[in-house]
Order: structure tokens, then sequence, then C-alpha cells
């Protein structure tokens, strides 16, 4: 204290700044660990809690099971007309379960759609019931659905003859409050989506998208159960997929109510996704198995595309679920059979009856390490938050050093004492123009790849990987044109500065001091008032790269946490550590670095882990992007690319 | 600059506004889009409130009976002749976009003129502060904005009422009473709170006059002028829709805030949340903050009218009941204007952070509220408290910079001597 308060307050303040300055690059690699680590620790129990049913009016499972034997061999005798029905064309199979469900006395009907995409075109004919509950308004209804494909790829045989059987099992019943929709979908997702677009009045009627008008109706949706029962045997135990379009969630309610279930009115081993796993007391296994049931989770949620049909409702508000049967022979749980499936739906669809208002109450953000614990938001959010913010220190330590604020004083003699002031303003100016307009064309071309991308020209022989390697032209044509540029124009400065040096002919001892930009200059005309060269380029497009990464990573975590941290995790090293270097083979190795983790680099990447043909790739991508909405083309065109091109241009500048 | 458009750059610079507008209007589902969010258009400036008003005054029915419409008459009637073809009404919307960038220019190049003859300010190394920005260079950050052209392509009426500030200052800094008057009257007329304006632009037409009996007499003046145009202009917006309805409905509606559509402003959830016991009470202390300002800032700041306009502008687009981007385009607008002060400026990468982080977590966090359904209304108005706190630091921030400056110019740092011991503290040494 007795050393501080000797020192005058702009003293005190430049010991501070340099600390800060000094610290703050140490400090956010820190952070970075801190978080990595976080990350990790995220699928350990000790992080998740158990989970519970939050919305009273549920009461899973309280209410009597009237599915019986009888309905049991019902759905048997629907199974075997099922089976018959499935090889045939669309639209006659379509029919033939219209004509099943107004057996029962719902009222049914088929619908049309086509859907066109760039390399595509797919046709199909849903088949929907509804069974109008005998008490009600009909304003709410709930769905059950199934499509014709399973995820297996095989037909959906037991989860259509379960959706006739519990039409059936639902008509004698009295209790319902809620219509109930029965949706049997064509095609993969399109089907479902074409089915709900056109029950919510968006339906279109171009050449390229034609949904029919639907001709039954029934009131809001509330919830749906989406059915995935392969084939026609028993089954071992029941996954659950929950990840939507985008990543988006269904309220946990719906899981913790079939989980609840599950234990107790229909018994079924239940379990996340397609995985079973043995239970074990070993806590290194415990947590392998957590984490890889939490990265299955994350890389849908970050791709953004849905595990099932059930993804398609969660963008209409709906929450959904898809209950999968799964059938490993060998497996040491029981078996069990239709009869079972038959009382969890009911019990289910009888539970989510009773909501009195749309699924609110439980948490909508969460991460599961098993179907029975979850981690909320407020656990995996920091690290997210602390990765964004060492990025932001990151910038901010770049900041000061491309000024000479608060680091630089300035003294003032005053008789025979020196007394060190503050500067008002720093005199370092900071030039912002090589940096900005490299982010600008940056993100032009990055909208241009997207436009590339997702427009059709007609051309001869067009394929989407031809429209890749012309997006990668525009690209490197934007990489090469100003990386030359930028080292034309040191060069000219170079020599300009090296005439002035050589006419002042003195030794500029004064120089430029502190930071790493050294003291050629094309203003120091006059040694006796020079000027603080402005910090090079490569500094201020570093901490412009910086700054929008956080932003990028920190608004994306709030959408998709998933994809946040996938980008976070991926870049924060390259960007924060690169810069560049004297030698110019250490440059162009960060430069490859940085191509490896461009878009063009991990499709790469991920078409040789799926030992897949690049082209099949992006042609899934585009898929996704032109059938579904995903995010995942937008955000690399828009975000990602831009920063990834700018990133390589600033390794490849002039160190000075 | 003082040449104004003769340039091949002002003309490049106009020309790349224009094209950009036009080629952004090409997409009416653009325009809709961004004239439905509420960042952008408040029940206040909303087009397509103003198609209402406008439709039912065709149809003559009195267009301020339903409690939808709450723009000022004379803005129907300006609608009304054009309002059917999307065309006409576009190039009004970018026609006054760029007249505002071309006052801006013209407001540089008076005050660059002004400038000329202050006396210089002593830099370090004894060299003198060069000029502020550009005539050009402003009126470019003006137009290229994204705030601005949002609030262009969104079609919001806030634009008049900016553009009726810009050329009240102008016409202040020329020296031209009537018009610099009838502006701001205008302004007034069309958002209300503008009228705090009306001394910063007497300000400006007297900075000249040094005798002090003339001054008031130039200001009393001036408050006639001011008061004669807004009688004006409410007489003939009687004569527009015959009848007086017009007062509540639109200056009711800004000094109560009824209409409580979420927007990024501090009002909107307060009165949401508050009892209605409160409300008189609370309304009466939000109102007042917006106004209490004008005078103290003025008075201190009474050397720099521009910048007081600026400081007015950005209070009240941070303040009033329902502010848009269109507010901030405005005072971010006036800012380059008193460009010398920047670089005393110490938050401008914090301020940035602020401006851009609520600028896109606003429609996300909207999007998780009203679309998705996981988040509610404390996420979006979270963000509109960012958005306060961006507004409000740029603003202490600036005020910071301009005094330092002001007492930079009094005391170079060369001959501050003793009293520099103190560091930043040199300020409260002398006085």
């Amino acid at each position: 204290m007795g050393f501080l308060s000797r020192l005058s307050k702009a003293q005190r303040q430049q010991i501070f700044g340099r600390f800060v300055l000094s610290w703050m690059p140490t400090l956010s690699y820190i952070m970075v660990a801190v978080s990595f680590f976080w990350l990790l620790a995220l699928p350990h129990q000790d992080y998740s809690k158990r989970t519970y049913v939050s919305e009273n009016a549920l009461l899973p499972g309280s209410a009597n099971v009237q599915f019986n034997w009888d309905d049991n061999l019902a759905a048997e005798a629907y199974r075997d007309t099922v089976q018959r029905i499935a090889s045939l064309p669309s639209i006659e199979r379509a029919q033939a379960l219209e004509l099943q469900f107004a057996a029962i006395g719902l009222k049914s009907a088929t619908q049309n759609y086509t859907l066109s995409t760039s390399t595509e075109s797919f046709h199909g004919v849903n088949t929907y019931a509804v069974f109008y509950a005998p008490r009600s308004d009909g304003t709410e209804a709930l769905v059950l659905s199934a499509s014709w494909l399973s995820r297996d790829k095989t037909t959906n045989t037991n989860a259509i003859a379960m959706l006739l059987a519990l039409g059936k099992t639902f008509k004698r019943g009295s209790h319902f409050s809620k219509d109930i929709i029965f949706v049997v979908s064509d095609g993969e997702a399109e089907g479902l989506q074409a089915w709900l677009k056109a029950y919510h009045g968006n339906e279109e009627h171009t050449y390229e998208r034609y949904e029919e008008p639907l001709r039954v109706r029934s009131g809001a949706i509330q919830a749906a159960l989406n059915l995935d029962f392969a084939g026609t045997g028993d089954y071992n135990a029941l996954g659950i997929f929950f990840e939507g379009v985008n990543g988006q969630l269904p309220n946990l309610d719906m899981i913790n109510t079939i989980n609840l279930i599950s234990m107790g009115i229909a018994p079924v081993e239940l379990t996340l996704h397609d995985e079973l796993v043995p239970y074990t007391d070993n806590m290194t296994k415990n947590y392998l198995n957590s984490l890889r049931k939490m990265l299955y989770q994350m890389k849908y949620q970050a791709v953004g595309t849905p595990t099932g049909n059930h993804g398609l409702y969660l963008k209409y508000k709906i929450d959904a679920i898809t209950l999968y049967g799964i059938d490993r022979p060998g497996w040491h749980s029981h078996r069990f059979n239709l009869f079972r499936v038959g009382a969890l739906l009911e019990s289910a669809v009888r539970s989510l009856n009773n909501l009195l208002e749309h699924l609110h109450q439980s948490f909508f953000f969460y991460l599961l390490s098993d179907v029975r614990r979850y981690t909320s938001i407020g656990l995996y959010m920091p690290p997210v938050i602390i990765l964004g913010v060492s990025f932001i220190f990151q910038a901010l330590s770049l900041w000061g050093l491309s000024s000479d604020l608060p680091l630089e004083l300035e003294s003032i003699v005053e008789g025979d004492t020196t007394i060190p002031v503050a500067l008002p303003y720093s005199r370092r100016s900071r030039n912002f123009k090589v940096a900005s307009s490299t982010m600008g064309m940056a993100m032009v071309t990055g909208a241009a790849t997207f436009f590339l991308l997702t427009t059709e020209f007609g051309l001869v022989g067009e394929s989407p990987m031809l429209k890749l390697v012309a997006s990668v032209g525009v690209c490197s044509m934007l990489v090469l044109s100003a990386v030359s540029a930028a080292h034309v124009r040191t060069r000219i400065i170079k020599s300009a500065s090296t005439v002035q040096k050589a006419r002042a002919s003195h030794n500029d001892t004064k120089g430029s001091s502190s930071s790493s930009s050294s003291n050629q200059s094309d203003n120091t005309y006059n040694v006796a008032d020079q000027e603080l060269t402005p910090a090079a380029d490569w500094i201020m497009l570093k901490t412009l790269i910086l700054a929008l990464s956080a932003l990028i990573v920190t608004t994306l975590s709030a959408l998709n946490f998933s994809l946040a941290v996938s980008i976070g995790v991926l870049i924060v090293l390259p960007y924060m550590a690169f810069r560049p270097s004297r030698w110019t083979v250490v440059s162009i190795i960060e430069a490859l670095i940085l191509l490896a983790i461009s878009p063009p680099g991990l499709m790469m990447v991920a078409s040789w882990w799926y030992a897949k043909d690049p082209s099949e790739v992006l042609s899934w991508v585009l898929k996704e992007y032109e059938i579904l909405g995903t995010w995942l083309l937008p955000t690399a065109c828009f975000v990602y690319w831009p920063l990834n091109l700018a990133a390589v241009i600033m390794v490849l500048l002039p160190v000075s | 600059m003082a040449k104004g458009l003769s340039s091949n750059n002002a003309v490049a610079v106009f020309g790349t506004a224009v094209a950009l507008r036009l080629a952004l209007f090409q997409f009416p589902a653009l325009a809709s889009l961004l004239g439905e969010r509420v960042e952008i258009s408040t029940p206040v400036t909303s087009f397509k409130r103003l198609s209402e008003g406008v439709f039912l005054f065709t149809n003559g029915v009195p267009p301020y009976d339903g409690g939808v419409v709450h723009q000022a008459p004379l803005l129907l009637g300006l609608f009304y002749p054009i309002i059917s073809s999307p065309l006409l009404v576009n190039l009004l919307y970018i026609l006054i976009d760029l007249a505002i960038g071309y006052m801006l220019l013209q407001i540089t190049a008076i005050k660059d003129k002004d400038y000329a003859k202050e006396k210089k300010i002593t830099q370090y190394g004894g060299k003198e502060e060069e000029p502020g920005m550009s005539g050009l260079s402003v009126a470019t950050l003006y137009l290229f904005n994204p705030y601005t052209i949002a609030s262009c392509i969104g079609r919001s009426t806030i634009l008049y009422s900016n553009a009726a500030v810009a050329a009240a200052i102008w016409m202040g800094m020329k020296g031209n009473k009537s018009l610099a008057m009838f502006n701001v009257a205008v302004a007034t007329y069309l958002s209300l709170y503008p009228s705090m304006l009306i001394i910063p632009v007497i300000l400006m037409l007297t900075r000249k006059i040094d005798d002090n009996d003339l001054t008031k007499k130039v200001a009393i003046r001036c408050t006639g002028l001011f008061a004669g145009s807004l009688v004006a202009l409410f007489a003939l917006s009687f004569v527009l829709v015959n009848s007086w309805d017009f007062f509540g409905s639109v200056y009711g509606t800004i000094l109560t805030v009824s209409d409580l559509t979420p927007n990024l402003g501090l009002c909107w959830y307060f009165f949401i949340e508050m009892f209605d016991q409160f409300r008189p009470f609370f309304l009466v202390v939000f109102q007042i903050h917006v106004f209490i300002f004008a005078v103290p800032v003025s008075i201190k700041l009474r050397k720099y009218p521009l910048f007081v306009s600026f400081l007015l502008c950005a209070i009240m687009g941070t303040f009033k009941g329902y502010p848009s981007v269109g507010d901030a385009s405005l005072y971010l607008g006036l800012l380059p204007l008193s460009s010398e002060i920047f670089k005393y400026m110490r938050y401008s990468f914090l301020v940035t952070n602020l401006f851009m982080y609520s600028t896109l977590l606003a429609p996300i966090f909207w999007y998780l509220w009203v679309y998705v359904g996981s988040g509610n209304a404390n996420f979006f108005y979270a963000i509109g408290l960012v958005y306060g706190i961006g507004e409000i630091i740029l603003m202490i921030d600036s005020t910071f910079a301009l005094l330092r400056r002001d007492f930079e110019s009094q005391s170079p740092p060369e001959t501050t001597g003793q009293d520099a011991a103190l560091g930043w503290d040199r300020e409260v040494v002398q006085k």
C-alpha cells in the first residue's frame, strides 16, 4: 500500500493495464481448459439429477387400462392385414388403410403430396383418421402417428397394426376429453411434414410442393406420440427418441410420463435411443456410457436432423417423442409383445388426455445422460459462456495492444520533478479499414456460396458437388486476392519507408516501442514528432474475428446449444492461437489446419468417418435443408465459413 | 465537402444506397417480415397501422375511432394519394432516407466552417488537432447503418420524424429561424418527444450572437415561431380529419403508453407487471425522466449544440415508451457530427459489442418466446435491458469524451503542469 500510494493514479493504472494485458491471454487459455473440463464433466452422475414429473395434471399410469386380450388378438389380426397391404403402391395401401379405419368407425381420409427438391422428387399418400372424443368440444387433440417406413428401413408393421387396434379400443371408451388423430404417413419425414403443414393450413399448391388440403380435422394438437415398431415380432426394450428439427426438444414431461408408465402399469425396459447397455457398478464404464448417450443427442442436435418423425411436430409447438421397439435377440430382459405395447400406449394417451393446458411445467432445455437422468440448462450453459468470454478476453488483449492506453504515460517536467500523466487518448490510431473490408468481403462470399449451393441453374451436368467446387473457387479467389493485395501493399510501404529512413539518416531510438508492430510506417516523415504506427492489419482482423466468434458462439447457444458447443470447441484453439509467423512454413501449416476445419474440410472428414462418398454427404445436407429447413447449411455458409475465410486470410497476412 | 453532391464519391455513395434499398425492396417478403418485427416497427410507427388508417380515412370512417391508428393525421394525408402504389411508397421512403443523408452532409459542411474559425487544440508533439470526419463519411455511416436500412425496408414511419429532426438541425446550423422552428414543430407533431430539441436548435441559431439581449429576443421569437407552426399543423390536421380525436389517439398513446406491445424499450414490461393503482405515478416518473435532461444538458454543453441534439435524441431513443432501431439510426447518425471526440472515447469496444449482441439476441429470444414456446417474456425484456445499457454507456462515454476534449482545449497537455499530477483527475482539480 505504501508503495502504491506513492504512485500517481496514472501510474497505478499503467501497472494494472500491464498486468491485465500480460495475463489476459493466459487467462483466456485457462478458461478454455475450464470450459473443456466442464463439458467433459457434464455426463458424470454427480452433475445430473433424477427426472421427475413436474406437471401434476398428467398423473401417469393412474388410469385403469382397458386394452385386453381381445384387443391384442385384434392387433395381431391387423398385423396380418398390414403385412398384406404393405407391398401395394402408395395410393392403394393408403386407401386400404382408410377403409380399415372407417370399418372401426373413425372418420378417415387420405392426403396426396408431392415434394421436389433440387435433386429428387417425392410423392406419396398419407392416411389419417380422427376419433372424436364423445365428451369434448373438439378444440384439442392428441396425435398417434406411424410412418410406413421404420427407422430400420423395414415396414413399420406392428406400429400401424397398433394404431388400428388402439382406434378400436378407444372407440369403446368414454373418458377422452381430447380428440385422437391417427396418422399413417408415407415416405420418411416428408409425408408427416406434408400432413402437418396441411393440418395447420400452410399447404402449398406449387408445382414443386403440393399438399392436398385435409378433409377431416380436429382441434389444436397438444401432444403427439410417434410409433416405430418394425416387423411383426416381439421386442426386448423400448427406446425413446426425442431430438427435433434444429435441436429443439420436447418438454421433458413427455419422457417422464413414459418413464413412469414403463416402471408401473406396463413394465418394459426403457432406454434412450436404440442403445442397450448392461447395468454396471463400474464408475468409468458408467461415465463412458453416459458420455456416449449425451454425444448421440448432441450430434443430432448440432446437425439439426430429427431422430424420428416426432421432430417435425416440434416445429409446430407440439411436444412429441418417438417410441421405438428394440429387438435385440439374446438381450437379458423379458421380451414383450403387442399386448404390453398396447397397454403402455393407452396409458400414455390417457395421461396426456388429462392435460389441462399445453405442457409447460418441466424443462425444455436439457441434456439426457440416461433415460432417468437429466442435466439442466443451469449446468450446461456456463461452459459455453466461459468459452465465449475467453474469445472476448483474447480480443480485448489484442484491442489493448493496438493502442497505447493505459500503458504509455506522458512525462511532464515541472521544475526539477518529472510528473507522469495519463494520456487523454491513444496516440496510436486503430486502422480498421483492411480488417473490416476483409470481414465484409468474407461475409459476402459466404452468402454467395449459399446462393450457389441452393440455386438451380438448369445447366447440363449440374450436381451439388460441382456447385461446391464453384463455391470453393469463389472462396479461394477471395483469399488469394486479399492476401496478395496486402503483401504488395506492405512491400510498397516498406520500400517507401526505407527511402525515408535513409533520408533522415538518424537512429530513431525512440521508435515505436512496446508492442509487436515494428517501426515501418508510411508517415514517419519527421523523427521529432514521430507518430506511433498503427497496429498491424492482422491484429485488427484477429480482434474482429475473435469478437465475432464470441458473438456467434454465445448467441447460437441460446438457440441450439449443441451446435454452439461444436463450433466453439472446434474453432477456439486455432482462432486464438494462430497468428501470422515470420516463417512462411508455419503460416502455411496454420492455414492448412484452418482449411481442414472449413465446411468443405469438415465434409471430407464426415464422409471419411461414415465411409460415404463426399457427394452423398453434401446432397444429404442439401436435402435436409430443403425438406426440413435445418439450419446447418445456412449457419455454415453465412456464419461459419466467413469467419473461417477471414481466419485463413489473417494467418497469411504480412507480420507487420 | 461543402459542394455537396457534386463529387464522384458522393454520387457513388448515394447511388449505392439507393441501389441497395431498391434491391431489398424487391423482396416483398423481407419488407413485410421487417415491418412486423417489434424491434423495427412499434405501435406508433408501424406501416401496417398507417395503411389501416389510410384505408379507414379513404372509406370515410373516422380513422382514430378504432384505437388502432396512432400516427399523425397529416401522415395519413401524405400517404392517402400514394398508398395504392407500393412502388411510390417505397420510393418515398428511399427519398427521405437519402434526404437525411444529404442533410447530415450539409450539416457537417457548416460545422467544418465553424470549426475552421475556432482556436486549434494543441495535441501531443505540438501538432494541431486534425478536423473530424468528412461530410460524406458521416452520410455514409448513416446510409449504410444496418439499423437505418432495416428501418427503411421495414417502412417504419419514425423515418419522417427523423427527417424533420435532421432538417431542423440543418436549418438551425444554417441560421434559418423560421424553417428550423417549423421543422422542430413537424418533428414534435409527428412524435412529440423531439419538442425538446427546440433548445439545442435555438442554441445553434444564436451561437454567433454575442449580445445577451439579442439572444433573448431571438429565443423568444423562435419559441413563438415554434408554437405558431405547431398550432398551424394541428389546425391543418383538424381540417383533414374533421375532429380532435387524433390528440388522444396520437399523443395520448405516446404519453400514457397504453399499447403494451413488446418493444426494445424499458416501459412495456414494467407497465404490464404493475398494479393499476401505481400506474399513473410511474407513468409520470417515466415520462418526466425523458424530458428532464433537456435543460441541464443544454446548459452544461451549450457550446456544443450539435452534441446536445445527439444526446437528447439518444435519451429519447432510450427512454421513450416506444423506441425502435429507427431512433437508434437517428442518434447514431448524429454522433459522427462530433467525430473529433471519438479518440477520447474509452468504451467503444464494449458499446459496439452490446449493440451487436442485443441486435442478434432480440430476434432469437423473441423466437424462443413466441414461436418455440420454450422461453418467456423475461428473455426478450432482458435483451431490451442490455440494449438500454449499451445506449446509456454510449451516452455517458461520448459525454465524457466531449468534456475531456473541452478540457484539453482550455489547457493543452504540455501546459497543465502541477495540476496534471493527478492524471485523470486533472479536470476535478481545475475546478
